[in-house]
């Protein structure tokens, strides 16, 4: 029922995947079984004529016209569509000034550099204009960012500004995450205050999601990295910035940070295996004592599907954030496949 | 040409491409089905508006991963289940049923007969609920007109959870079949068959 294959899969063959109609409809699929299924559908034009039926006769059989709507229910639906569309334009902006900031790194770079030979050869003061920029994005003012960064590179002096140059520790600005047409069963690029990052590298690298300002949600990330052991996983997480941004926050304020990331890890979509990012919270202890998630990632484990969450805390005596965790969560039931920690 | 003249398919693309007009239209179109749905679901107001209104944030952020696979109103079914089921999962809620209480419904043929009587199915629906055999069409009454949980169903019939939900996928793979080969119109005003564009649901 749950495992068919488009048609020019290799394998045995499979059985008409018409069984799979109404699963599909009615989201009775497990993992990976409706990216399949829809498969099919792109190639199966009858098919797709009997999803169709079907959808209608159990709209039908349902009457689900027949029900009528509450009262105030078109004003509370566009009221919530609204603030959605906001949600939706405030991560667009912050998508544009991670790009800015990017830049911004790479020409900073160049500035200082020019700056410190002006210094060397006349002992002058460093130009502000770069300081500005700081301000600016601290500001949250995108067009004064913008602007500040053109005249920034302007001041480079026509210095070309290469791939790199004078930044070897710049972040990269994420890529957007695949998704399929799969409907609420697809990934969503972002949290509900926070963008998703792609954590590229591969096989046990440091991540490359990006630090950013204190507004941030946790980061949830589609990469499917594949890591085989507790020293991988070590290395992978320890030190990303997700994290290390929270070091030394007081309790108090941690425990409020907690909440508003579990709130958006549980407000995230899936990701494209199927798995919910708030599948395990609760084990890991999210917004418990002020544990923060900060990251979210699916992952390949030793070869199987998982869900890595890193998690800063204030240790038990301690007033201020100063221990990080991370966990590797199996697919069924949330065991515990792997567990480090740091200070 | 108005937005309320264009197909579905076609507004969603572009929305897709950021014309908030053609949200706006699938959203008048599509607002009471989708609630309609989800009442169905859960039974209840409250949680029947949360999960539509969860629908269409879901077509709002999503609506550029439709493929045309399948229709718009059958991709939009499909989202508005998907958010009911996500919803009940969050709040550690399952189905309810929406009618009559499952013990007072009688095994006989003529009992789900009458329920199906109730609604108005249209001739070639109802014609394809005849071809059925009469236990996959007492488990797709039970399941689809009333509103009743797998879990419900299986302890009313005595059978495993499993049982169940193969008969009514199979019984839904042949009431498909049965539409197609029919081609008729369902009584809603859509179409068994998806190149007819399907709009108007508000």
């Amino acid at each position: 029922m749950n495992d068919y294959r488009p048609p020019d899969a290799q394998g045995p063959a499979q059985p008409e995947p018409d069984e799979a109609l109404s699963a599909y409809l009615l989201g009775d699929l497990e993992d990976g079984a409706a990216a399949a299924f829809e498969a099919w559908l792109a190639a199966d034009a009858g098919l797709r004529a009997r999803l169709d039926a079907l959808a209608g006769a159990l709209a039908a059989l349902g009457g689900v016209d027949d029900v009528d709507e509450p009262d105030g229910f078109a004003e509370r639906l566009g009221a919530r569509l609204a603030a959605e569309r906001d949600v939706a334009d405030l991560s667009a902006r912050r998508e544009r000034r991670r790009r800015w900031s990017a830049v911004l790194t790479a020409a900073a770079g160049v500035v200082v550099l020019a700056v410190a030979g002006l210094q060397v050869t006349t002992g002058g003061p460093p130009a502000p204009r770069d300081e500005r920029v700081a301000r600016e994005m601290a500001a949250g003012d995108d067009a004064a960012v913008e602007q500040a960064a053109g005249e920034a590179l302007l001041e480079s002096d026509g210095m070309e500004l290469e791939s790199g140059a004078g930044s070897a520790d710049a972040y990269r600005a994420p890529e957007p995450m695949a998704d399929g047409d799969g409907g609420a069963a697809g990934v969503e690029e972002t949290a509900a205050d926070g963008p998703a990052d792609s954590a590229g590298g591969g096989s046990g690298g440091a991540p490359s999601m990006a630090a950013a300002d204190d507004g941030q949600g946790p980061a949830i990330v589609d990469e499917g990295a594949s890591l085989d052991d507790d020293d991988q996983l070590r290395a992978r997480y320890e030190g990303a910035p997700e994290s290390e941004r929270f070091r030394g926050l007081p309790r108090e304020d941690a425990a409020e940070v907690a909440a508003r990331h579990a709130d958006q890890v549980r407000a995230a979509d899936a990701f494209a295996s199927g798995a919910r990012p708030d599948r395990c919270l609760d084990e890991v202890g999210a917004e418990r004592d002020g544990r923060i998630v900060t990251v979210v990632e699916r992952l390949r484990w030793q070869g199987g599907e998982a869900l890595a969450y890193v998690l800063a805390l204030p240790s038990e005596t301690s007033a201020t954030v100063d221990r990080f965790e991370a966990w590797v969560m199996g697919p069924q039931g949330c065991d515990i496949l792997g567990r480090v920690s740091w200070r | 040409m108005s937005a309320a003249d264009v197909a579905d398919e076609v507004l969603v693309g572009e929305w897709a491409r950021g014309d908030q007009a053609a949200f706006d239209e699938l959203v008048r179109r599509y607002r009471r089905r989708v609630y309609g749905i989800c009442y169905r679901y859960f039974g209840d107001a409250a949680d029947a508006e949360d999960a539509a209104q969860d629908a269409f944030v879901a077509l709002l952020r999503k609506a550029g991963t439709f493929q045309g696979t399948s229709s718009f109103s059958t991709w939009m079914y499909r989202v508005t289940v998907n958010a009911c089921n996500d919803l009940a999962r969050k709040r550690g809620r399952r189905p309810q049923r929406t009618d009559t209480d499952v013990s007072t419904l009688a095994d006989d043929l003529a009992g789900t007969e009458d329920l199906v009587g109730r609604r108005e199915l249209g001739m070639v629906l109802e014609g394809a609920l005849r071809e059925l055999d009469p236990d996959t069409r007492a488990a797709i009454v039970l399941h689809d007109v009333q509103g009743v949980p797998y879990q419900d169903i299986a302890e009313r019939l005595g059978l495993a959870v499993g049982t169940v939900k193969s008969r009514i996928h199979r019984g839904h793979a042949r009431l498909a079949a049965l539409l197609t080969e029919a081609g008729g119109t369902l009584p809603d005003g859509s179409a068994s068959n998806p190149a007819k564009p399907t709009s108007g649901h508000a």
